[in-house]
């Protein structure tokens, strides 16, 4: 009985490996191949729907570009269109009477096709200088966007501390 | 039946005759069918051309093989008596256990004693036996003692409620005698019979009486006779009986033509039924029924390791089978999932074939809406912090004077956290009703105020608040790209 017994658990045991064996050897690759193909081909079709789309809007789509073209038009490297930004901000505030404290280089955003160039500055100044220079970034054609704006007053004068983070979008290198 | 006809079945029967002619029982759609060879070589050509195909084998022990041994055993069942026989066969011959082949079947019971017959062979005389049959290809699965078969084919055809019978085969040569109680088998007789059937009858008369009294409980017992075979002897007999016994004595007498039993010469021919059957197609239809029905496995001579073997051989072969199938289940699902993926291939590249015309056109099209939001992002709210600050300029009471900025946008909407100095406290809180009544300040909210104690006993509160600002925002270039989606 006891023989019988090990026996049954020795042919289960390797009929049990050899089950694990096949499957993994023989099923399970074919299985991943699918799922990958599955995933492939769904990514296929929706990039096919987008084109389709994509065709039906291309001739509202290169208008508006024409537009906004000019702004975005900067195809050199990163360290070549943050000189280029850098020049733009100092062209800005030397014209005004505030003290810059301090030029920070913020590392480049590369989204799928275009970068994002941060600039963080901080100033010393007259609160009317201050306000100046931030009604010419807002208006300047380069579409430069403050994303945080700090101000610190000093007591009694009109004497302000002020930081700015400020943001340009340029094409991708090569585009 | 001619040669060409095909036979196959898993379940045939043989027994082999003195004369070495060989019968082949099988089972047809509706009665038995009883194939008549005229040796075993002619019986090897018909399953060498697998002319008969059969699975199992069942043959006859004859008796001469076979010591039969009376039993009385403490047993409940044959079961239970089978296992103890094993212990008893060297009190029953003079042999080792393991040089004897047994087998067994009930007769009777007394009280807590089973009594049984113990056939029994000698393993080497049951192997010459049987090298005849293996000769021809034939290695049975059952060897069943021919009384016994015998006994089975009559048990078959027996009427009546009597619990007592006496069996008659009557041959050409030979008189087969068989005593049953309760369906239990309890001797066999062999008689020669002389050429004078008149004489023959008398004598086969003489021992049918002498067997009924033998069985008999009490003189009242109402004993059967069954009689089948020779019409020209068992008519006698069964008149002998009468005369001697009384039409309404002890004896019931029937004459049977058993089982319907189709014979056939192998080559073609029809023998004749009814009456005429003969001792070795008794045996075979007796040998297919026991076997066919597996009943009284314990009867089966077939050497244990032969059997053993058999069991193994049939493992070995099922799990052969099935490993075949698993492996072709596997083969199968693999080839399912291989299919389905070539069909996801082709897709793939009937997906790429449609998108590489429409890449060419549209392909800038992507990049261009990006870019769009891009520069939509970056123009949206052109302004609002310069229009902030001076509505906040404008709404911020005389009392209340701000000494810290900041600025940031959560979302797509600014915020603005404020620290500031009031003179009283209420003053502070009346800066967030001020705030209410502005265009793009929505809602200010005193996070913290504090009253600070000055030198010349006057006072100062500092406070901290956050005021949200209205998400309306000024149309830029790219607003329009909001729009323009896939």
């Amino acid at each position: 009985m006891r023989i019988a017994r090990q026996t049954f658990l020795a042919v289960t045991t390797v009929l049990l490996i050899l089950a694990v064996a096949l499957f993994t050897l023989v099923i399970e690759p074919q299985l991943q191949e699918r799922k990958a193909r599955l995933v492939r081909m769904h990514e296929l079709q929706v990039r096919l729907a987008r084109l389709q789309a994509d065709l039906l809007v291309q001739n509202r789509v290169d208008r508006m570009y024409e537009q906004i073209e000019p702004l975005i038009a900067g195809t050199g490297t990163d360290q070549q269109q943050m000189s280029v930004f850098t020049r733009e901000l100092t062209d800005l505030y030397s014209t005004l009477n505030v003290k810059t404290r301090s030029v920070k280089l913020l590392p480049t955003v590369k989204e799928e096709f275009y970068r994002l160039l941060s600039v963080k500055i901080e100033m010393q100044g007259h609160i009317r200088d201050v306000l100046q220079f931030i009604l010419l970034i807002e208006a300047h054609a380069s579409g430069l966007r403050i994303e945080q704006f700090g101000l610190k007053a000093r007591e009694i004068t009109d004497e302000v501390y002020a930081s700015f983070l400020v943001t340009k979008v340029v094409a991708e290198s090569g585009a | 039946m001619k040669e060409t006809t095909r036979i196959k079945t898993t379940w045939a029967s043989l027994s082999v005759a003195e004369n070495g002619q060989a019968v082949v029982c099988v089972k047809g759609n509706d009665s038995l069918r009883c194939l008549r060879f005229e040796s075993l070589e002619q019986l090897r050509r018909a399953l060498s051309q697998r002319a008969i195909v059969v699975r199992k084998w069942a043959v006859a022990a004859p008796r001469d093989l076979c010591i039969v041994k009376p039993l009385s055993l403490p047993a409940a069942d044959l079961d239970e008596a089978a296992r103890m026989i094993e212990f008893e066969v060297p009190s029953l011959v003079p042999l080792p256990a393991e040089e004897v082949i047994y087998g067994c079947t009930v007769a009777g019971r007394q009280g807590n004693l089973l009594d049984v017959l113990v056939y029994i062979v000698k393993a080497d005389v049951l192997e010459r036996y049987l090298g005849g049959y293996k000769a021809i290809g034939i290695e049975p699965q059952r060897i069943i003692p021919d009384i016994v078969a015998t006994h089975a084919w009559f048990k078959k055809v027996r009427r009546g409620p009597q619990e007592r019978s006496v069996f008659v085969l009557a041959g050409r040569q030979q008189c087969h005698i068989l005593t049953s109680e309760e369906s239990n088998f309890q001797s066999g007789q062999r008689m020669h019979l002389n050429g004078d059937p008149a004489a023959s009858a008398l004598e086969v008369a003489r021992e049918i009486l002498h067997q009924g009294r033998q069985i008999a409980a009490c003189p009242e017992d109402r004993i059967m006779v069954v009689l089948a075979g020779r019409q020209d002897l068992i008519s006698p007999v069964e008149a002998h009986l009468r005369s001697q016994m009384g039409d309404a004595g002890a004896l019931d007498v029937r004459i049977t033509a058993g089982p319907e039993v189709r014979r056939h010469r192998w080559g073609g021919g029809t023998l004749d039924g009814g009456g005429n059957e003969s001792y070795e197609d008794v045996v075979a239809a007796g040998l297919l029924e026991l076997s066919v029905a597996g009943k009284q496995p314990h009867t089966n001579l077939v050497p244990r390791g032969y059997l053993a073997r058999e069991r193994q051989r049939a493992l070995l072969v099922n799990g052969l089978r099935v490993g075949i199938m698993s492996l072709l289940l596997v083969f199968l699902a693999w080839a399912c999932l291989a299919a389905a993926n070539r069909r996801l291939e082709k897709t793939c590249a009937i997906l790429h074939e449609q998108i590489a015309p429409i890449q060419k056109v549209a392909g800038g099209v992507d990049r261009k809406r990006q870019h769009l939001r891009a520069i939509q992002r970056q123009l949206s709210n052109r302004g609002r912090i310069a229009e902030t600050l001076a509505e906040l300029y404008e709404t911020t009471p005389r009392a209340i004077s701000i000494s810290g900025l900041d600025v940031t946008w959560k979302q797509g909407a600014m915020s603005i956290d404020i620290q500031g100095q009031a003179d009283l406290l209420p003053t502070a809180f009346e800066y967030t009703e001020a705030v209410q009544d502005a265009n793009l300040l929505q809602t200010m909210q005193i996070i913290n105020a504090q009253q600070i104690p000055r030198a010349g006993g006057t006072s100062v509160v500092e406070f901290k608040a956050q005021c949200s600002v209205g998400p309306t925002a000024l149309p830029g270039v790219g607003d329009d790209a909001a729009g323009v989606k896939p």
